[in-house]
């Protein structure tokens, strides 16, 4: 049933393509769609099974960081070089070739992002909040329209342990995968990139739950990443809590500990 | 005499959330302490900053009439997690710890909560 309710929104949010090629909704349809994301945020306060993971932009991956840092470094540097001349009496001879080659990096990184903000929207939807080892799980995925261009999509889950510590004045974070697993993978499954999908998965039972403390930290992710021609690779990564049983949130309110204990706020207890 | 303070668990050492437990303690301090108190507590073990947090709490006082010697038992719920866990950068350790006014140490009783297995370490 859940599986229905999932397939029906996404069916909505995909939106198969119309005769006149468009893959917007009509307004009537995105009112549609919009309330059923209000009315799965509702739901998930209200413990229904039936939850919106994310509806973020996927953000352009590494490639573009890398564009974006170098879009930066060459004005930073000119105008560097700028100040220096005016202000310290450093004379620095340019050659007439140099403004044409800024310019031409400037505008290329411009026009890298601008293509970016046109890669298409992905929405994961998953059948609850918390996820219970050796449960089967089911999420849906679907871009917000045609996905043209786009060769591969991959949804990876993630364990991850994360320590925090001081070294003099720095706070450093070592990680460490512990778990990685590919739920789905358009290309290994050899299956064309459609519009909107819907899979299903199960943690294997006995993995380590999610631990959030202030220094240490057990953190379980889906690595969503999309390739995309011509564009800027589209990823995001969702965090998920695992869980055995019920839901710790309840037991973050003391719920579980003997009357006379002294569990306080805390997620786990009183600070010791 | 030196202060002796003992938890005593049946030998087990291995609980699973939710479970309700009895946990005798006893005593013998030269003279009657202000205070004694159990407590089940978590902490994190390895590279990063130790966390730590009390589960569960029991205190006796003075107030209460508290003897030299003398011996309790403490039912309890075991708490749903942390699970106990040996990762590579993180550990979460689990012990019981009775403590007295004026006692050298506490006493520690270790256990582990849960079933969660040690991940392979490359």
């Amino acid at each position: 049933m859940v599986l229905d309710r999932l397939a029906s929104l996404v069916k909505k949010w995909g939106q198969t393509p119309g005769d006149d090629g468009s893959w917007w909704p009509e307004p009537a349809t995105r009112a549609a769609v919009e309330s059923d994301v209000e009315r799965a945020s509702r739901e998930r306060s209200g413990g229904d099974p039936l939850s919106r993971f994310t509806v973020e932009l996927i953000t352009p991956g590494r490639v573009g960081q890398v564009g974006c840092g170098v879009a930066l470094l060459v004005p930073a540097a000119v105008a560097g070089a700028a100040a220096a001349g005016l202000f310290g009496g450093l004379r620095i001879s340019m050659p007439p070739w140099i403004a044409p080659a800024v310019a031409g990096v400037l505008g290329l990184g411009a026009l890298y992002f601008f293509l970016g903000l046109l890669a298409p929207t992905l929405r994961v939807l998953a059948d609850r909040d918390t996820f219970d080892p050796a449960v089967p799980h089911t999420l849906a995925w679907s871009f917000s329209r045609a996905p043209r261009g786009v060769r591969r999509v991959r949804v990876r889950l993630a364990g991850q342990e994360r320590a925090t510590y001081r070294r003099g004045t720095t706070t450093t974070t070592d990680t460490h995968a512990f778990y990685k697993e590919v739920l789905f993978d358009s290309l290994e499954d050899r299956q064309p990139v459609t519009a909107s999908g819907v899979f299903g998965f199960e943690l294997p039972p006995g993995v380590m739950h999610s631990f959030d403390a202030s220094s240490n930290e057990i953190r379980w992710t889906l690595e969503v990443k999309a390739w995309v021609a011509m564009l800027p690779d589209v990823r995001h990564n969702i965090v998920l809590t695992v869980w055995p049983g019920e839901d710790p949130r309840a037991y973050y309110g003391g719920a579980g500990s003997d009357a006379d204990a002294d569990a306080g706020p805390h997620p786990y207890g009183a600070p010791a | 005499m030196s202060d002796q303070l003992q938890i005593d668990l049946e030998g087990r050492t291995d609980f699973t959330p939710g479970e309700r437990v009895s946990a005798a303690v006893a005593w013998e301090t030269a003279s009657p302490p202000a205070w004694i108190e159990l407590t089940l507590e978590w902490r994190t073990r390895g590279r990063g900053t130790t966390d730590a947090a009390a589960a569960f709490r029991r205190r006796w006082t003075a107030d209460g009439g508290i003897e030299a010697a003398g011996a309790e038992v403490v039912e309890l719920v075991m708490p749903p997690g942390p699970l106990t866990w040996a990762g590579r950068l993180v550990a979460i350790e689990w012990a019981f710890y009775l403590k007295a006014d004026g006692a050298d140490a506490p006493a520690v009783y270790p256990i582990r909560l849960g079933g969660i297995a040690a991940p392979p370490h490359d």
